[in-house]
């Protein structure tokens, strides 16, 4: 089992792991608040401020996995793995525009969930569950790939295993991971947090560096690169389409994928959490000014495929094409920081998922559907043991289901993820839409989007539009099906229910304060 | 009805006055509020729209630094869209 284990790598490995372990339980005492209280659990209390979040927010949305899977995919065929980029370049002015609009209604009207606001907004119990669901359902094989990242780094420092052994170690990170989650909530991972981004700047500044030096510069990792993608298009017939740069073919994949994945982005329910945990809305606005910062270190870590082409490092599966990188180009005991780097990286997702998940299905499926009586305590209570239960889950599909079926899923939840959009993005500047008209494009939408990639062979994320060589993300397409439903149903359905927010719900507190003043002292 | 544009205040409201004499009114100064932030919303949108058209900067030539073109110009276009943002916030009187 232990036999081949690199000794130097595994030791910085479970020393960094023991480090965040203790934090997780310490992070309970952090800024100390109810833990019974679910906004105090479920979101730090909505304390973190422009520091905090920006670790936070970061630590969540580039995960463990996006570590692995970007280069990965770079490293397979090329430069479409670079769609990330104009995707990260997108999300972050739509986060400005959009989300310290959500934070103010939500934080006036103590919502905890985008699908609280939802209903608070459009008062339609049918939609509130239609969001919960869909978040629900995109989130537990994103928990599930998360581990998938991290088991990738356990073997890469020597661990083998037989039956159930192989995952003895991938199981025993969860178990603690799973416990304080449930003593600390969102204090956990936000402290952690801090520990995981200075590791994967250090190491990615480091890999910056330090490889391309042992490699020749950058013109040779390219050129070494572009050679291993000229052989395998040789190998293939010229039928595979990989390269430094894109085929004609794969540019509106590209553009619609960025497109698609970015809207996406922020229904999650775990980005929702990461952003409603911020202490206002400018601290909102500053992270979405800073947080690109990650975006430059995604393009570095992209680039990792091109460098284990230089270095020369074949794999079968190309998602051990970085941690072979690794163990290659670094010594052991830097190897084994960058590997507690990327582990410790799927903590933080994985534990802000299952709280997002969690602080869901209380607030927005057992409470309206199962019992509406339930105490602020009773939630708290019931919140912590479904993030053990989304927990579970997410280990049983690792272990019981093949690998393949959680990716599948993840693409699968990105086109679900995108059909909530109108209801929550649409509804923060206009309410025409209606309740039921949501509802039914939602349905047109996921409906859609789940038949388009349906293919004979494997899941496809793009579609041929109506038999041109366009090629566009199902997600987009499902989208545009969903809003046009929903645009048609509002004209005929108007909206006559109830809204329980307020226009001026929307705006800053201090901008209200300013204008009120102003109109007091007669300067407006 | 839009009325046409005045050349000497930039505004719309059909009041033909200097620019100082227009920008007095309550009503002008509102749509040119409402203008300029239409323009600085184009401002924010840029480094979004040339990402979202890889056809503008699926090159090799000229790199920099080793860097196709493809490569380089994504990346300085992320500090650039970070840049814009700040700018936006900056001048909505943040």
């Amino acid at each position: 089992m232990i036999d081949h284990l690199n000794w130097p790598a595994a030791l910085v490995f479970i020393g960094f792991f023991g480090l965040v372990t203790v934090l997780g339980f310490f992070a309970a005492r952090w800024r100390v608040g109810d833990l019974n209280d679910l906004a105090e659990w479920g979101l730090g209390g909505r304390r973190f401020g422009p520091v905090i979040s920006w670790f936070l927010i970061g630590g969540d949305l580039y995960t463990a996995y996006t570590v692995v899977a970007v280069p990965a995919v770079v490293y397979a065929i090329g430069a479409y793995g670079f769609f990330t980029l104009p995707y990260t370049i997108l999300i972050y002015p739509l986060l400005y525009l959009t989300f310290p609009r959500l934070w103010n209604v939500t934080h006036r009207k103590n919502y905890l969930t985008a699908a609280d606001y939802v209903f608070g907004r459009y008062g339609h119990r049918g939609l509130e569950l239609a969001v919960a669901i869909t978040g629900l359902l995109a989130t537990m094989p994103y928990i599930a790939l998360q581990l998938v990242g991290m088991e990738k780094v356990i073997q890469a420092l020597g661990f083998e295993g037989q039956g159930w052994q192989a995952h003895l170690p991938l199981t025993i990170a969860f178990i603690i991971l799973a416990l304080y989650t449930y003593t600390s909530g969102l204090r956990a991972p936000a402290m952690i947090a801090l520990v995981k981004d200075v590791m994967i700047y250090i190491f990615v500044i480091a890999a910056v560096i330090i490889i391309p030096a042992k490699l020749g510069g950058y013109v040779a990792i390219f050129d070494a690169a572009n050679a291993v993608f000229d052989k395998k298009i040789a190998a293939s017939g010229g039928k595979l389409a990989a390269g430094l740069l894109l085929a004609p073919q794969q540019m509106m994949p590209y553009a619609t994928l960025a497109i698609g994945s970015a809207m996406a982005l922020f229904m999650y329910p775990h980005a929702m959490t990461g952003l409603l945990s911020a202490s206002s809305a400018s601290a909102i606005r500053k992270n979405a000014i800073a947080l690109p910062a990650y975006s430059v270190m995604l393009c570095f870590i992209a680039l990792m495929g091109y460098m284990a082409h230089a270095a020369g490092i074949v794999v079968a599966n190309p998602q051990d094409a970085v941690p072979q990188l690794f163990l290659k180009m670094f010594p052991a005991w830097f190897a084994g920081f960058c590997f507690a780097a990327i582990a410790i990286g799927a903590l933080v997702p994985a534990a802000v998922m299952s709280i997002g998940a969690a602080n869901t299905f209380t607030r927005n499926v057992w409470k309206p559907f199962v019992n509406p009586e339930i105490t602020p305590r009773q939630e708290a209570a019931l919140a912590k043991l479904m993030s053990l239960v989304v927990k579970v889950g997410a280990l049983a599909v690792i272990l019981f289901m093949p690998t393949k079926f959680a990716l599948d899923l993840q693409l699968l939840g990105g086109v679900w993820m995108i059909q909530i959009f109108p209801a929550v993005i649409f509804g923060l500047f206009t309410r025409w839409f209606s309740g039921w008209s949501l509802v039914i494009g939602w349905a047109t939408g996921m409906v859609l989007g789940t038949c388009l990639a349906w293919a004979p062979a494997a899941w496809t994320p793009v579609h041929k539009l109506f038999g041109t060589d366009i090629t566009v993300y199902n997600g987009l397409l499902a989208l545009a099906a969903n809003i046009l439903v929903a645009a048609l149903l509002a004209a005929v359905l108007p909206n006559t229910a109830p809204d329980e927010t307020a226009i001026s719900d929307y705006d800053d507190a201090s901008v209200k304060g300013i204008a009120a003043q102003a109109q007091i002292t007669g300067t407006a | 009805m839009r009325l046409r544009r005045n050349p000497l205040c930039g505004c719309h409201n059909g009041c033909f006055a200097d620019k100082v004499a227009c920008t007095q009114q309550p009503t002008c100064i509102e749509n040119l509020a409402i203008e300029n932030r239409a323009m600085k919303l184009l401002l924010l949108l840029v480094p979004c729209i040339l990402s979202i058209f890889p056809v503008l900067y699926n090159l090799i030539e000229p790199r920099f630094l080793g860097f196709p073109f493809f490569y380089w110009f994504q990346l300085v276009l992320i500090p650039v869209s970070s840049l814009t943002i700040y700018v936006f916030h900056k001048s909505m009187g943040r």
